[in-house]
């Protein structure tokens, strides 16, 4: 079963985002309100679910940050930002996918099995201003 | 009285997330709350009274008090609790204009449906606000 370590600031919605990694066949490890990036290399998850929305993290340093300290770890990056750029941006810097926050339930559990499957999914969505 | 005299406590929720729209049945209705609908925006939600609306502010495209008023246009003069996870100046302006309730998506569940009733009380609500927004 793939681990998972899920950072969801909005600590409210950990809980469903923990559920809907489990519903697609993932272990989560961890759910973290902050970015600690210790506490992930720490974990060693195979996936890390990031939702850096409404934060001040910039998602691309993250995402090289973590390419140059965990590079093991593969960034899963949700997200409801729009622009178009976003995609190639995310995978220029090291994401293995970007799902988009408007997906529904049942898409955000497919998009999730698709990817602790070692695919990856591009959601177009974020591309749409 | 709303729960006494009218049964549970009908709640609105406005969640630009669609993918956290769900979440808010698990969050709302462990208290004596009732989730009633779940919108994206103000202008979607029923246009029927409810006797709270619950907005979270974050990824909509519109200040807070335009927000609030586009709820109560749609919704009528209910008391609104909002919600977001870094108030800015516009939130914390409506808080202190007495047009909301504010609560943060950092807090417990219990918390936030503790905000909820105080909103739909139209009492005060008090949480501490991280410096520097």
């Amino acid at each position: 079963m793939p681990s998972v370590y899920v950072v969801e600031p909005q600590s409210l919605f950990g809980p469903e985002i923990a559920r809907l990694v489990g519903e697609a066949g993932g272990r989560v490890v961890a759910t973290s309100a902050v970015l600690d990036l210790d506490a992930i290399i720490a974990a060693a998850p195979e996936f890390v679910l990031l939702d850096l929305d409404y934060t001040f993290y910039d998602l691309t340093d993250v995402l090289d940050v973590l390419r140059s300290e965990a590079p093991l770890v593969r960034p899963v990056v949700l997200t409801a930002e729009r622009g178009r750029g976003w995609l190639a941006r995310s995978r220029a810097f090291g994401a293995a996918s970007v799902v988009a926050k408007a997906a529904s339930e049942r898409e955000m559990i497919h998009d999730l099995r698709v990817v602790l499957a070692g695919g990856s999914v591009w959601d177009v969505r974020v591309e749409v201003a | 009285m709303l729960q006494d005299e009218r049964g549970p406590m009908r709640v609105c929720v406005v969640e630009a997330q669609a993918l956290f729209r769900d979440a808010w049945r698990g969050i709302v209705e462990a208290g004596d709350l009732e989730l009633d609908a779940v919108a994206g925006t103000p202008d979607e939600l029923p246009a029927r009274s409810c006797d709270v609306v619950v907005l979270d502010v974050d990824g909509q495209r519109e200040p807070c008090a335009t927000l609030i008023r586009r709820v109560w246009s749609r919704v009528g003069k209910v008391p609104v609790c909002v919600v977001t996870l870094r108030p800015t100046h516009d939130v914390l302006a409506s808080r202190a204009h007495g047009e909301a309730v504010l609560v943060l998506k950092t807090a417990p569940p219990s918390q936030v449906r503790a905000a909820i009733w105080a909103a739909a009380r139209r009492e005060r609500f008090e949480q501490a606000i991280p410096s520097g927004v």
